[in-house]
């Protein structure tokens, strides 16, 4: 019996020697991680399919929308937006300001003090003239921190409650908002975070469309890096400059753009960021609110809606909506980007782990059967897949150099590692181009084609370096979430949006899942 | 632009539109028939909405822009087997003003068997402001109802300020549910001197959680009182020369 020819070296004998052994593994892994990113990728590419569908249909919407209608309906609902804030001081005023002049009919405003250690709260006061007003909270919602006292504000537009209670974290923040609020739907925004005019108007279309259905939506968020913000409003689109946070702008662009736009058409979205995120406060209160103990906290909570209404066989949706942006500043150096994307890891391993009872289980139908698997195959396992695969590229390299020089220790065929070459780079780098030109077709945020030739050349850059260099962070991240290391989240000064264009070079706190 | 022509020969070519197989057509259409304003109107998107062509909410914001005449189609809608259809009549009436429909929807408030179309008939009724309609909701203020249907009509009482609604009001604001007591708190502060008495009242009574929900209705009573309108700069600049 002879065993057949593999990958073109000869078999000596019945048994390989060690040497055809190793190159044989070699190969073989070479292949294995190949088909992985071909699978990855392709995967991707089926949800860019799903996201153009989704934005040429929003593209043909737009026009027909009804922004004005929705505006003067006595129909449209209420929204109480919740803006959780530890330490915002800088610009804390600016972002309730900007808040307050969205176009909404009947809207309210909670900025939750999470026992701030700065003068978020004075500033707040001295502006908006606050005062102290005894409010019953709602105790539906699990919270942890003890809440203080509750002020309103004599001054402005907006009603606007301030809330002061000891620090808990942004979950415990966001629960405590969601039992504080008055409307029947919640938005959460991060308080450093700028919304578009009309966010709100886009962001409950659904819920407006689909009452009885929709239970939650979520916008865009993206990078404010780089942009001229004026009086609380993004009004001149830029890319940044740099290595690092054009890269994060096509990174989030991939991942809203096409990543969320995809999986919501296909009717399974996982994560609704919690910098800009709207739901039904029945359906949050039903739920028992926000994780208290778990790291990426928004993305837990739509893993848990879709549990709770799947096991009670409701009809229910969870809808992207590809056009309000929330604009918010990125890590503008490594070590803040590093400690975001440990987090952020975590908080995903995290998810999955505490939702594992759901993964192929068709109770939780689309859910269960494809979108948590894929998060388990390519967000969970990616990032060791992907250093294991250049750790064997390398490999080969030096294999390959040391035959050059005669040393032909191993003998090694660099056909499959061109292949990986082209699948993990080029695939993925034309993936992520095709983003930018979605969003560019979708939207035409960038006046300049400067810009866009920057975008381009960020998604191919981002192949090199980047990638390997987050991959290696959220290999970091699971590894402290098995050592049971505590999340750490240090100290991170923000610049505010007060200034001409968001500076690039402060650092900022890593919020949650992109 | 063909709706806001406001021409009645418009309507049918618009209402043949509700039957298009985009959703953005009909939904324009719907619009545009919202403002052509006329009765013929009526019919098609009632239709439409029954036929599932039309989501609810556009269904609703055409019918309320409709003439007067058109009430007496929606009356009809109110009393259709179709609860999600009767639900919607019941808000676009009470948004109308449509007074001479009070009856019917006090009735489905106390009868009906749809929980949803009595929460949507209380809130009708507490826009339409109808004194007739307090007993009704008064009656759905007991324990024995629903959450949602304590709430919406505790609610409806806070917008149609009737002082006949004070003694219910008081019982309610000692409500298990949060949302019951709140809301009957805040009714009672929008009733002038009779519902700020029964609040102090209660208030001083001291069990928890109603004395508070009685502190923060006067409190924020007091700050509504107190709280000045806010001037635009430019006037103040203006003012201040």
């Amino acid at each position: 019996m002879t065993i057949p020819l593999v990958f073109g070296h000869e078999l000596l004998g019945w048994l390989p020697s060690p040497i055809e052994a190793i190159s044989t593994g070699l190969q073989v892994f070479g292949w294995c991680v190949v088909t992985y990113f071909v699978v990855i990728n392709t995967s991707f590419l089926l949800l860019v399919g799903l996201a153009v569908t989704e934005l040429v249909r929003h593209v043909r919407r737009t026009a027909f929308q009804g922004h004005a209608e929705a505006f003067a309906s006595p129909l449209t609902p209420p929204v109480s937006v919740i803006m959780p804030a530890y330490n915002e001081a800088p610009g804390i005023v600016e972002a309730v300001r900007a808040m307050s002049s969205l176009r909404y009919p009947q809207y309210e405003i909670i900025v939750v003090d999470d026992g701030s250690t700065d003068r978020t709260f004075q500033v707040l006061s001295d502006e908006f003239d606050l005062i102290e007003v005894p409010r019953v909270i709602d105790p539906r919602v699990p919270t942890r921190g003890r809440v203080h006292s509750v002020h309103a504000a004599r001054r402005g537009i907006v009603p606007l409650v301030v809330v002061r209670k000891d620090n808990g974290g942004k979950a415990d923040s966001l629960n405590t908002g969601v039992n504080l609020a008055r409307h029947p739907l919640v938005c959460m925004v991060d308080a450093d975070s700028l919304l578009d005019g009309d966010a709100l108007l886009y962001v409950v279309q659904p819920f407006v469309e689909d009452p009885d259905r929709v239970v939650a939506t979520g916008g865009v968020v993206r990078p404010a890096n780089g942009c001229r913000v004026e009086d609380g409003r993004v009004v001149d689109v830029r890319m940044p400059r740099g290595w690092l946070q054009p890269i994060q702008v096509v990174e989030y662009l991939r991942s809203f753009i096409v990543g969320r736009s995809g999986w919501s058409r296909f009717g399974s979205l996982l994560v609704i960021s919690g910098a800009f995120g709207m739901f039904r406060r029945d359906v949050l209160i039903e739920v028992g609110g926000l994780a208290l103990d778990c790291i990426g906290e928004d993305a837990e909570l739509v893993v848990r809606i879709h549990r709770r209404l799947r096991e009670q066989r409701r009809d229910y949706r969870v809808v992207f909506v590809p056009a309000p942006v929330s604009w918010t500043e990125v890590p503008h150096g490594p070590a803040v980007l590093a400690r975001q994307r440990r987090r952020w890891h975590r908080g995903i391993r995290e998810i999955l782990g505490r939702h594992r009872g759901m993964i192929l289980n068709p109770r939780y139908g689309k859910v269960g059967m494809v979108t948590m698997p894929w998060f388990v195959l390519f967000e969970l396992v990616a990032p060791f897949l992907e250093l294991m695969g250049l750790g064997w590229l390398l490999l080969l390299v030096l294999l390959r150099v040391l035959r050059v020089m005669g040393l032909d220790v191993v003998p090694v065929d660099l056909t499959v590692a061109w292949l990986f070459l082209a699948v993990a780079f080029g695939y993925a780098s034309l993936l992520t181009l095709t983003s930018v030109a979605a969003e560019e077709y979708a939207f035409h945020r960038y006046q300049s084609w400067s810009d866009l030739v920057w975008a381009s050349v960020a998604s191919v850059v981002e192949s090199f370096g980047y990638r390997q260099l987050t991959a290696w962070w959220r290999v970091q991240g699971t590894v402290q979430a098995l050592r049971g290391s505590r999340q750490v989240w240090g100290a991170m000064p923000r610049t505010g949006f007060s200034g001409a264009r968001i500076a690039a070079s402060a650092a900022v706190a890593p919020r949650g899942l992109p | 632009m063909l709706g806001a022509t406001r021409l009645e020969d418009v309507v049918p070519d618009l209402a043949r539109l509700l039957g298009d197989r985009d959703l953005e057509v009909r939904r324009v259409a719907a619009r545009a028939l919202g403002r052509s304003g006329h009765l013929a109107a009526a019919e098609p998107l009632l239709a439409a909405r029954t036929a599932e062509r039309l989501s609810t909410r556009d269904t609703a914001d055409a019918l309320v822009l409709l003439e007067p005449a058109a009430d007496r189609v929606l009356v009809e809608a109110l009393r259709s087997r179709d609860h999600g259809l009767a639900a919607m009549a019941a808000d676009v009436l009470g948004l109308r003003g449509a007074v001479a429909a009070a009856a019917l929807l006090t009735g489905h408030l106390t009868d009906h068997t749809s929980l949803d179309v009595r929460v949507h008939a209380a809130r009708a009724l507490g826009r339409l402001g109808v004194p007739g309609a307090v007993p009704g909701l008064l009656a759905v203020l007991s324990p024995a109802a629903p959450v949602p249907l304590r709430a919406a009509a505790a609610k409806a009482l806070d917008e149609m300020g009737a002082a006949a609604a004070i003694p219910g009001l008081r019982v309610a604001v000692y409500d298990r549910s949060y949302e019951v007591a709140h809301t009957a708190a805040y009714a009672l502060a929008t009733l002038g001197g009779s519902g700020r008495a029964c609040l102090l009242g209660i208030r001083g009574v001291g069990l928890e959680p109603a004395a508070s929900h009685a502190a923060e209705a006067l409190a924020e009573l007091d700050l509504h009182v107190t709280q000045t309108a806010p001037v635009p700069r430019a006037l103040a600049a203006a003012g201040s020369r």
